[in-house]
């Protein structure tokens, strides 16, 4: 376990200078995502265009795998379907906890958080905003937990 | 005393207001137990709990002390064997104190492991323990204090060997995988005490605690390992 494989510079990045943080009001859709072992809170707001998200933001306290990953996403996801988004859920999910998964070209800047999946604890700081967001397209507003 | 913040509190003094207002006092001991000597009767506490773990016994195991009267008016909690002395249809007859609230198949091992562990804090001496965890304690505040980014939380004067800080820039849960990298456990995130830490502010804080096993060397560890964590997120 090396810690440069969990902290890589484009993580630090992001944590010092999250993009797309902020609101949406009004918003189409919104989650508030809970991480009650670690007190990590997150809130996603969403414009949809049809099936598209049009725009996405976030806002939250967090650590810097959360703060990072979050803001990772929002750059990822902004202007893909439902269904491309479903398909990128899946792909970082794996590539959060299956032991082995290769980074998959499709992922782009997101690889970055392939050295989490050697620190287990911090597993779920990365997949709150995943968890969150797709909370906010799934089933409209809700909290969710990863408890 | 606190879990999340070290502090020892004046818990005979809260129990005879309590009791001045008729209440019934149950207290949290787990925290205590390891690092002073504690008598329940001259506390007045009516019951006292704690956990083995806390005071190098295995997980799983642990004590709850009750007056004897409030217990022999309590029903039992759980049923199962050995909390029955006679059954009928007409009548069940509960067994006696203790075997009433101990219902099923008993942890032995970690009675044992209970046993064996209070013996063994009781050869070093429970005394001579907390007067080393009180030497870490004052050396790691006087090294934490020096260092600018480091926020210590929980300042009482009155303190067992608890500390719980901050770092500037660096959150409490990525300070401690750094920490552990570098081979230092510490407990990360708000200590189960969250109206505590909503009170400092704080969603989570990094907490050292000090017990029979540390050394000078581990509080030196941990100072250069925050060190680190300094780089890290410089």
């Amino acid at each position: 376990m090396d810690l440069k494989d969990l902290y890589r510079d484009v993580i630090l990045d992001h944590n010092r200078h999250p993009r797309n943080f902020g609101r949406i009001e009004p918003a189409d859709s919104r989650a508030e995502g809970h991480n009650p072992l670690c007190g990590d809170r997150l809130s996603v707001f969403v414009r949809l265009e049809g099936e598209r998200v049009a725009d996405i933001r976030f806002e939250g306290k967090g650590c810097a795998i959360s703060t990072a990953s979050a803001s990772l996403m929002t750059e990822a996801v902004k202007g893909k379907d439902r269904s491309a988004i479903r398909e990128l859920f899946n792909k970082v999910h794996a590539l959060l906890t299956r032991p082995g998964s290769e980074a998959d070209g499709a992922l782009g800047k997101l690889a970055a958080l392939s050295g989490v999946r050697e620190f287990p604890a911090r597993v779920k700081c990365a997949s709150l905003c995943w968890h969150t967001l797709n909370a906010a397209l799934e089933h409209g507003a809700a909290t969710i937990s990863t408890e | 005393m606190s879990n999340a913040l070290g502090t020892v509190l004046p818990v005979k003094r809260v129990i005879e207001a309590a009791h001045a207002h008729g209440a019934v006092v149950l207290i949290d001991g787990a925290q205590a137990v390891p690092h002073t000597r504690v008598d329940v009767r001259a506390l007045g506490a009516d019951f006292y709990a704690f956990s083995g773990h806390k005071l190098y016994a295995p997980t799983g195991i642990g004590v709850l002390y009750g007056r004897e009267e409030l217990l022999a008016a309590m029903p039992p909690w759980q049923g199962g064997g050995d909390m029955i002395l006679t059954v009928s249809f007409e009548k069940t007859t509960y067994n006696e104190l203790p075997w009433k609230f101990e219902a099923g198949t008993p942890n032995m091992s970690g009675a044992v492991g209970l046993a064996a562990a209070m013996d063994y804090l009781e050869s070093l001496g429970l005394e001579a323990v907390a007067a080393h965890e009180q030497r870490l304690l004052q050396l790691a505040t006087a090294e934490l204090a020096r260092l600018p980014a480091i926020e210590i939380i929980g300042t009482a004067a009155h303190k067992a060997s608890v500390l719980s800080f901050t770092m500037k820039g660096v959150h409490p849960h990525d300070l401690g995988t750094i920490l552990d990298t570098e081979g230092i456990a510490v407990r990360t995130g708000h200590h189960c005490a969250m109206p505590v830490m909503t009170f400092f502010g704080l969603a989570a804080t990094a907490r050292a605690s000090f017990g029979c096993y540390n050394t000078e060397r581990d509080v030196a560890s941990l100072v250069q390992a925050l060190g680190k964590a300094r780089e890290v997120f410089a």
